[in-house]
């Protein structure tokens, strides 16, 4: 039975539930991405007070929402967690190695979790990891000899403790420090802290209070206090007693006689302002020994700037399901479409409405008439006033429409400012969309700590352009691919550090994450500073595999070498490790990224490291293209796509074995039709293209020219994909509609090479690589 | 997906209308069974008695009998009774009175709606209220 199924249904109706648990995926997700980080942040400097209480506040946080929801297990987990979190921000503990590894293993249970209830499978149980955690806080156990008992929701009791009180008298008086904390801004506050302290004197005696009884009263906006009761009872039933509404927290731990209860900072108006408990004050103090009620603790101030920091970021934002801005997308898109439909009728009505008047016109006719009627014999004048009365007629229309030109002239203002509130529009939702890249990135540094520490290597992640902003769809794409490609970086690429200090390298090697934005494209670059790509051992691999014969990959270039990495079934691991080795070969990273309308690149030097290039698109539904005119139709390709037009009148061409090659300016490219990309339905090639204009279209740095009828120009298309029935055609990347109504496909240029290629590499005769370009 | 094999009921007395009604429609809607209302400080000892209900809330200024008597009388007769005082933010004397009777929590007019839900959960989930 999983914690889902099972109490997180009892607090809301089912729908509600499936609302706030999607909000707490949501959020709990960034919150474990952010606690990652703040982990990573640790392992450098253990006793950064800022950085453990961020941690703590995470986790705290993690544990609210998922006692709300009544997940018990992730709670109980968490519980643990926040309270070793607690003893490490009062010094009493280190995060040592041993205690980080325990912790990200729980946060990779969280992410299990999360996804389970995403999917809605039943949770696993966190028994060991639970136990492990445990072990942790007896281990460190120092002052605090008995484990602190922390009331979650799941575990509240009672609403009146002290019932059981006669079973309990048996026990010694044990010294409780007790921490309660408010929910934000609760009003009335201090009335809740005198409700609780009310019962806990039913308990026993409270030593130590802070703030001190006396101004306890007078807070307004009391965030937390902390006292120290002197009590036989147990733990959970002094954590139940301080269970009014309003309480977010209570920490309930024993402490030896004599603790002091610590200060609790106070600014009225400071929401969450008890996470500046600060420096436990393990200081045996006489008891009842007064302090003011100003925290004089010099450790609160620590805490401050942190905090600070996480107001200034935060931004007031509302959470939006994908799908709604695909929709609102999608009908911008068909706007934008009827827009520019709009346009192009009204540019076609525009001579009509030209400058000439056409009433001064037909008052001319009139009044040339007139004369004639004037001078003909009467017989013939009859006809001409028969005339002039049609040309009457003909002259009030012409009144009319010269009344129109006015109207056309505004008629294109108003399109005119509709082109701009829609352009504007749609640039809006497509911002609404962008997210920087900062978290996924972030996210690979946790990947680059625990890939490198299995292999025993040291790696540096250094992350450039984090603000830099994408398709959020893109980014949910775009992370396993970037995932793939950091593990083999340090998997293949980094040398074993006795490698790297023999080649007079530094000992830590760094992989480097950046995010550049460039015109209508995202470039994201994965650097590292290792071996390169060793081609020997790729070419031979190629030829192991039976994918190439030993004589061709011989004749190979470097570059091209280098290329057959994006070969399917091509790993140049030694042993397959479960680093790299889980079933994503590059070239999958490749068909991914294309799926994406991006393209992916690769550059390595021998010594010095190797570097992959991933260009995006901004975004997956609007795309810059070329339009071109074929003699079956317009197509569009992607502007990326397109590297040059040329026309080929009077340059050199040649055949090579079928295909025509052509000279331009010095490089040979294969020149092919339409036809040689699709086999049209009907009868083929009735109208082949003679014109010369070629496109020379360019993917994965191949290169081949492009035969058009004519050049339409460049347009954002809303690019729609294809119906199923045409969905398999090769070489179509999909369609959209243009500004008259028409359709138009839109060019897979990637598959259409693969295509061109293939039929090259079906002509036995022909070798391929004489048709490559090498750009 | 388990439920709640009986639901616990409430007590909401108040001697205003619409008060009665965001107290009623928030506790139904966080689960729980309106077993009953009053208007007034007599009703609401004589409803406690009939009733028994797990929870009461209790409005501290009303006619003929206020909160505070009221909760002084239900707990006499009823050391166990669980209530919830109703409070405005300048009732902190007869507040702090009513938390020395044995008042379990106390809710601040105007109420923040989240809060009241909230309230209603904290004492849905908790046990020995029955």
């Amino acid at each position: 039975m999983s914690d889902h199924e099972g109490s997180a249904s009892g607090d809301f109706p089912a729908e509600e539930m499936s609302e706030y648990l999607r909000l707490y995926l949501d959020e709990t997700g960034e919150q474990l991405d952010a606690l990652v980080n703040t982990l990573l942040a640790l392992e450098a400097d253990p006793t950064n007070a800022a950085g453990l209480n961020e941690a703590f506040r995470l986790i705290h946080s993690i544990k609210g929402s998922s006692a709300l929801l009544g997940l018990d297990r992730i709670t109980t987990l968490t519980h643990h967690l926040e309270s070793h979190f607690e003893r490490l921000r009062s010094g009493r503990r280190v995060l040592d190695g041993e205690v980080m590894n325990v912790v990200l293993r729980c946060i990779d249970f969280l992410r299990t979790c999360s996804e389970h209830l995403r999917t809605g499978e039943p949770l696993d149980s966190a028994g060991d990891l639970l136990d492990e955690v445990k072990a942790l806080e007896r281990s460190g156990a120092g002052v605090a000899a008995a484990p602190p008992v922390t009331d979650s929701r799941a575990r509240t009791t009672g609403i009146m403790p002290g019932k059981d009180l006669a079973s309990q008298t048996e026990r010694v008086a044990n010294d409780w420090r007790v921490r309660v904390e408010f929910a934000p801004a609760l009003p009335m506050a201090e009335m809740k802290a005198e409700l609780i302290l009310t019962r806990l004197e039913q308990f026993g005696a409270i030593v130590d209070l802070q703030p001190p009884r006396s101004t306890l009263r007078d807070i307004v906006g009391l965030p937390a206090f902390e006292a120290v009761l002197r009590s036989a009872v147990a733990a959970e039933d002094v954590a139940a007693a301080c269970r009014p509404d309003g309480v977010v927290d209570v920490v309930v731990e024993s402490v030896p006689p004599g603790t002091r209860a610590v200060a609790v900072a106070i600014s009225g108006a400071d929401e969450g302002g008890a996470e500046d408990v600060e420096g436990h004050d393990d200081e045996p103090l006489p008891p009842n020994s007064a302090r003011g009620p100003e925290p004089d603790l010099p450790h609160v101030q620590p805490a401050r700037p942190e905090k600070g920091r996480a107001s200034a970021g935060l931004v007031e934002t509302v959470r939006v399901d994908v799908h709604r801005l695909d929709v609102l997308l999608n009908l911008t898109g068909e706007l934008v479409v009827n827009r520019a439909r709009l346009s192009q009728l009204a540019g076609d009505m525009a001579p009509a409405f030209g400058k000439t008047t056409l009433a001064v016109r037909t008052q001319g006719v009139s009044d040339a008439l007139k004369e004639v009627r004037d001078n003909v014999d009467p017989a013939l004048a009859v006809t001409v006033t028969d005339v002039l009365e049609q040309m009457e007629t003909l002259h009030q229309h012409a009144r009319l429409w010269d009344d129109s030109r006015q109207r056309f002239a505004e008629l294109m203002a108003a399109i005119d400012q509709l082109a701009r509130v829609s352009d504007s529009l749609q640039r809006g939702i497509l911002n609404t969309r962008m997210v920087p890249v900062g978290p996924l990135f972030s996210r690979f540094r946790r990947t680059v700590r625990d890939i490198a520490m299995e292999l025993g290597k040291r790696v540096h992640l250094d992350i450039v352009g984090e603000k830099t902003e994408l398709d959020k769809r893109m980014i949910d794409e775009i992370g396993d691919p970037l995932n793939h490609l950091v593990r083999n970086c340090i998997d293949h690429g980094i040398e074993p550090i006795d490698v790297r200090l023999r080649h007079g390298k530094p000992e830590v090697a760094t992989v480097r994450l950046v995010a550049v934005h460039r015109g209508n494209s995202v470039f994201i670059t994965v650097e590292d500073d290792g071996g390169g790509i060793d081609t020997a051992r790729v070419g031979q691999i190629a030829v192991d595999r039976g994918l190439l014969a030993a004589d061709t990959v011989e004749a190979l270039a470097e570059r091209d070498l280098i290329e057959l990495i994006w070969q399917p079934g091509l790993s140049t691991a030694r042993a397959v490790s479960d680093i790299s080795g889980r079933g994503v070969g590059m070239d999958i990273v490749r068909t991914k990224i294309a799926a994406l309308n991006g393209s992916i690149d690769v550059e390595s030097t021998r010594g010095r490291g190797t570097r992959f290039t991933i260009r995006l698109p901004l975004t997956l539904t609007i795309t810059r293209c070329m339009l071109f005119r074929l003699p079956q139709g317009v197509v569009a390709v992607p502007i990326e796509n397109v590297r040059e037009i040329v026309s080929i009148t009077g340059q050199a061409q040649v055949r090579v074995s079928g295909r025509q090659i052509c000279d331009v300016r010095g490089e040979m490219l294969p020149v092919v039709t339409a036809d040689d990309l699709f086999s049209w339905s009907g009868e083929p090639s009735a109208a082949t293209s003679v014109s010369d204009t070629v496109v020379i279209l360019t993917a994965n740095r191949r290169t081949v020219g492009l035969r058009v009828d004519a050049l339409l120009g460049g347009q954002d298309i809303v690019v729609k994909p294809l119906d199923e029935q045409f969905a398999h055609v090769r070489g179509l990347g999909g369609a959209s509609i243009l500004g008259d109504g028409s359709v138009c496909l839109l060019l897979d240029v990637a598959n259409c090479l693969d295509t061109i290629q293939r039929a090259d590499v079906g002509e036995a005769n022909a070798s391929s690589e004489s048709q490559r370009s090498h750009s | 997906m388990s439920k709640t094999p009986e639901k616990k009921r409430l007590l909401v007395v108040d001697d205003a209308l619409i008060m009665r009604a965001i107290i009623k429609d928030t506790a139904r809607h966080a689960g729980w069974e309106i077993a009953g209302e009053a208007i007034n400080g007599v009703e609401a000892v004589a409803r406690y008695r009939e009733l028994k209900p797990d929870l009461v809330t209790l409005d501290i200024v009303m006619p003929e009998m206020d909160g505070v008597e009221a909760l002084r009388t239900i707990r006499q007769e009823s050391p166990d009774a669980h209530v919830v005082m109703i409070s405005a933010i300048d009732q902190r004397a007869k507040l702090s009175e009513c938390i020395q009777l044995g008042a379990i929590d106390f809710v601040v007019k105007p109420f923040d709606k989240q809060r009241l839900q909230s309230l209603f959960q904290t004492y849905l989930h908790a046990k020995g209220s029955s």
